[in-house]
């Protein structure tokens, strides 16, 4: 996984899934059955997907249940690696990319890594947190951190459950 | 279908690279690039459309760059050129060991009438072949003698 130098902050989270790489990597690839197993997820529009590439548009349910349309550009290497950007991120960000790594334990166990890297956009930041600007990594950390992690776990049981087909 | 062509500047790797990332100099060095929109743009991603003039008009595409600063840019482009379903590439940079860089450009694409003739496909494939020759060999000149930051 390379390094993004340069990003203003970033997180890093990791969790053990008892379930084979090519199965999870399967599961985060394949855009056609998330909403299937991500609540969260209301709909995905396939914009392109070549297998390298792809090009899609989440309808998320946010936390205060507003309809949020995310945008997202990936480039998948078909192995143990997933790398993304939001081309319109939200307000408080200028810049959101991420990284999914795969690393194989043994045969039926993965870590699953997720990384985020974000320029923030300081003054629609303290706006949205209604924080001051020292304040500000802090929050987005936490923010994008909790984000990584609820992803995770939701695959983290979906796959260890059997649910996955 | 895949298209390769390659080229020998002289120049160092880092001011090579900074020519193809930088959109700027694709508007100074390649005449027929009317335009470019940058919509994103976090140092290793980028989101753009470039209009280019080609003999029958004006053609705007879209695309997607992953960009590893001095070693790759990998392109597919969301709204490929008349004529074409997909188009993908990448340009690699090399030094060569005695002060120069070698940029190779790759092309892979699927044309939109597929049940086309051979020959339709070969002209195509040589005419991409053709643009990629010129545009890197435009960037050589203008790398060579123009750049500036």
């Amino acid at each position: 996984m390379r390094d993004l130098k340069g990003f203003q902050g970033s997180v890093e989270k990791r969790t053990l899934v008892s379930f084979p790489k090519e199965g999870v990597y399967e599961a985060l690839h394949c855009l056609d059955k998330w909403s299937l197993y991500l609540p969260h997820i209301q709909k995905l529009e396939t914009i392109y997907d070549d297998g390298r590439y792809q090009e899609f548009i989440m309808h998320v349910v946010s936390e205060d249940n507003n309809l949020l349309k995310v945008r997202s550009v990936r480039r998948c290497n078909q192995q143990d690696e997933i790398e993304y950007f939001q081309p319109k991120p939200p307000e408080f960000l200028l810049h959101h990319a991420g990284q999914w790594k795969l690393n194989a334990i043994d045969e039926n166990k993965t870590e699953l890594v997720a990384r985020h890297f974000w320029n923030a956009n300081v003054e629609r930041a303290c706006e949205y947190f209604s924080v001051q600007q020292s304040d500000i990594s802090s929050k987005i950390e936490a923010l994008l951190g909790n984000h990584a992690l609820f992803a995770m776990n939701t695959w983290k049981e979906t796959l260890e459950a059997g649910k996955y087909q | 279908m895949n298209v390769t062509k390659e080229v020998l500047i002289e120049s160092s790797l880092s001011k090579i690279y900074q020519a193809f990332y930088n959109f700027k100099h694709w508007i100074r060095a390649l005449s027929d690039v009317l335009d470019v929109k940058i919509f994103y743009d976090d140092g290793y991603h980028q989101e753009f459309s470039m209009t280019v003039s080609r003999p029958g008009g004006e053609e705007t595409v879209k695309g997607i760059r992953f960009c590893e600063p001095d070693k790759t840019i990998e392109l597919f482009q969301t709204q490929p050129p008349p004529l074409f379903k997909k188009m993908m590439g990448t340009w690699r940079f090399s030094n060569d060991n005695k002060g120069g860089v070698i940029v190779s450009a790759s092309r892979e694409f699927e044309i939109l009438d597929d049940d086309k003739q051979d020959s339709h496909l070969n002209d195509i494939k040589k005419m991409l072949s053709s643009y990629l020759d010129k545009n890197l060999n435009l960037f050589k000149r203008y790398i060579e003698n123009d750049f500036n930051n």
